[in-house]
């Protein structure tokens, strides 16, 4: 029997960076119920950015753990404008916003601010994080929970991205 | 209800040729073959987010504008730009055109911040209804008055002025240093959507740059139906620069605090003077007569550049105030004029170079940046935005592109402030 197919979803920066910066970019294409996007903006600014996470993510586009999508018709257009009048969000995140709430994508983010804004701006837009795409991947096998919090602890330790509990068990 | 991509194909051309910008040169600018321009313009394909707000940076056009219902989109750069053309300096001078698009764009980021935070009620300075000038005399004599009336009003007395930009700056007033020509000390810009801003030039030494601030604070109060105001060396003689010029010298040079100054230094009275004293016994008083010593009195470089240094102007603004407040005449104005090197000299033997206007160019590559109150001003709202749960971490590291500081940084100081 042929898998479910995977939801689209977009993933911003703040995400996508966290996988990138542990060089664990292809989990992505392992998740369980979501086909992971990149804009063409998010790239841009992660090419802007982050140089050695760059290269990574120019790897995970060619192997397809990855895929790009150019928001580009006249309706995310406009929304992407709209969104950048506000002067709230990045712009990368304003065409990722656009994109989610035009093709009723789901969207991942780790920015809390983004999060609360986007729940208020834009409810019906679902959101996911960096701890919910791990905790899928725990679920669905793909990793261990011990894997899991060594990751955790690498972002707290080398890369500023601390999470607010011991270990993936207590939310798991 | 969206546009159609034909109205957006129109706005983008018409953007691009307000800028002068050949569809080859925008092509290059967002990596796309020319082609792809003319089918963008023409509405026969429609461009991506990241094309469109690169083509949106390099015109310098809001995005939202490319979108909005009416073809008549607010857009505070433009009109500030048109109102600055009919400088034709200004007109032929696309990297001053450039400096300044760069510097309103900045308060257009400021203005949208402090509205996120709430900061919808900031002082502004107050607008002086005057009527204009029919002669220089009179013109002087107007913005020495006004410049009384706002010490009055900010409470300054009769001291010095020390940190003359952050004064300003709390009046609601945005003030930048700018890269300007050399012949240019100011611009003073005033328009609905980022209120009124002023920036000097950057390059010219400390005192002559507190005297542009003061200069173009006096448009500032006394201009205000003006959008767009420049100060250079050739219309200096304008009734409403001459306007702005005694606001300045009155300003930062009040006529008692210079009084008091001279005294300080024993100077500034009279050869003669006849004092009375009563004399409580016989009711009468009586008269005694004391006379200073010949030639103590006399205004030389050493007391001009002290005055300066007090009062944190030039030189030739020190020399020029005191022959406007009668302290010394035309021919003694002249001999101290002569004598600037001197007292530049005499600050440097103090070591007080900061003081000094030698009409020398600086590039103050070791001192603070020049939009340095601009760009305090907009981490320290971002910051608060941020704290607020306003705007996104993404967004405070859009701003501190815009602002070349470490974006990182911006965002581990706003988490900071949030704990």
């Amino acid at each position: 029997m042929a898998a479910p197919a995977r939801a689209p979803a977009v993933i911003d920066t703040s995400s996508l960076i966290n996988f990138l910066k542990i060089d664990q970019a292809q989990l992505l294409s392992l998740h369980p119920a979501f086909s992971f996007f990149v804009t063409d903006h998010v790239r841009g600014e992660v090419t802007r950015r982050y140089q050695v996470q760059f290269e990574r993510l120019e790897a995970a586009l060619r192997t397809g753990h990855l895929k790009e999508t150019t928001v580009d018709t006249i309706e995310e257009l406009q929304a992407f404008a709209e969104l950048t009048a506000l002067k709230r969000f990045g712009v990368g995140e304003c065409a990722a916003i656009a994109a989610a709430f035009h093709r009723n994508w789901t969207i991942a983010l780790d920015d809390g601010n983004a999060i609360k804004l986007i729940r208020r701006l834009y409810p019906e837009i679902p959101t996911e994080t960096t701890p919910s795409i791990v905790v899928a991947l725990i679920r669905a096998n793909v990793i261990t929970l011990a894997q899991a919090d060594s990751f955790r602890d690498e972002w707290a330790a080398n890369h500023r991205f601390r999470l607010p509990f011991r270990s993936f068990a207590e939310i798991l | 209800m969206a546009i159609s991509p034909e109205t957006l194909g129109r706005r983008l051309r018409e953007a691009r040729v307000a800028r002068g910008i050949t569809q080859e040169a925008a092509g290059e600018a967002i990596g796309v073959p020319r082609t792809s321009i003319v089918h963008f313009e023409a509405g026969n394909r429609v461009l991506s987010t990241l094309q469109l707000a690169k083509l949106a940076e390099f015109y310098k056009h809001p995005i939202a504008d490319f979108f909005s219902e009416t073809d008549t989109a607010e857009n505070a750069e433009e009109q500030v730009l048109v109102a600055l053309r009919v400088d034709p300096q200004f007109q032929n001078d696309p990297q001053l055109q450039e400096e300044v698009s760069r510097c309103v764009n900045l308060c257009e980021e400021a203005v949208a911040l402090e509205k996120l935070i709430g900061w919808t009620d900031q002082d502004t300075p107050p607008r002086y209804n005057l009527s204009e000038p029919r002669s220089r005399a009179e013109a002087a004599a107007q913005g020495a008055q006004i410049a009384n009336d706002e010490r009055r009003r900010l409470g300054l007395a009769d001291a010095p002025i020390h940190v003359l930009a952050d004064l300003i700056s709390n009046q609601g007033i945005w003030v930048s240093g700018a890269e300007l020509p050399n012949e240019m000390s100011g611009l003073f810009l005033h328009h609905p959507s980022i209120g009124m801003a002023i920036l000097v030039n950057r390059k010219h030494p400390r005192p002559r740059k507190r005297f542009s601030f003061a200069h173009e604070y006096g448009h500032a109060v006394m201009d205000q139906n003006r959008s767009a105001i420049v100060s250079t060396s050739q219309n200096a003689r304008d009734f409403g620069e001459t306007r702005a010029n005694a606001f300045a010298a009155t300003f930062l040079m009040p006529d008692v605090g210079v009084r008091s100054f001279l005294a300080s230094l024993d100077k500034g009275s009279t050869v003669r003077q006849m004092q009375v004293i009563y004399n409580n016994a016989g009711r009468q008083g009586t008269e005694a007569q004391t006379r200073a010593e010949s030639g103590s009195q006399k205004l030389t470089y050493q007391v001009v550049a002290s005055l300066s240094r007090y009062f944190g102007v030039s030189y030739q603004a020190a020399v020029y105030r005191l022959q406007d407040l009668g302290w010394i005449n035309q021919t003694e104005r002249q001999a101290l004029l002569e004598h600037e090197v001197l007292g530049n000299d005499y600050l440097r033997l103090l070591q007080i170079t900061d003081a000094i206007d030698d009409g020398q160019i600086t590039d103050n590559a070791a001192g603070p940046r020049q939009d340095q109150e601009l760009m305090e001003r907009i981490v320290y709202l971002a910051i608060e935005a941020f704290r607020r749960e306003e705007i996104s971490s993404e967004r405070l590291l859009d701003l501190a592109d815009k602002l070349n500081v470490d974006g990182p940084m911006l965002v581990e100081l706003a988490e900071a402030a949030r704990q």
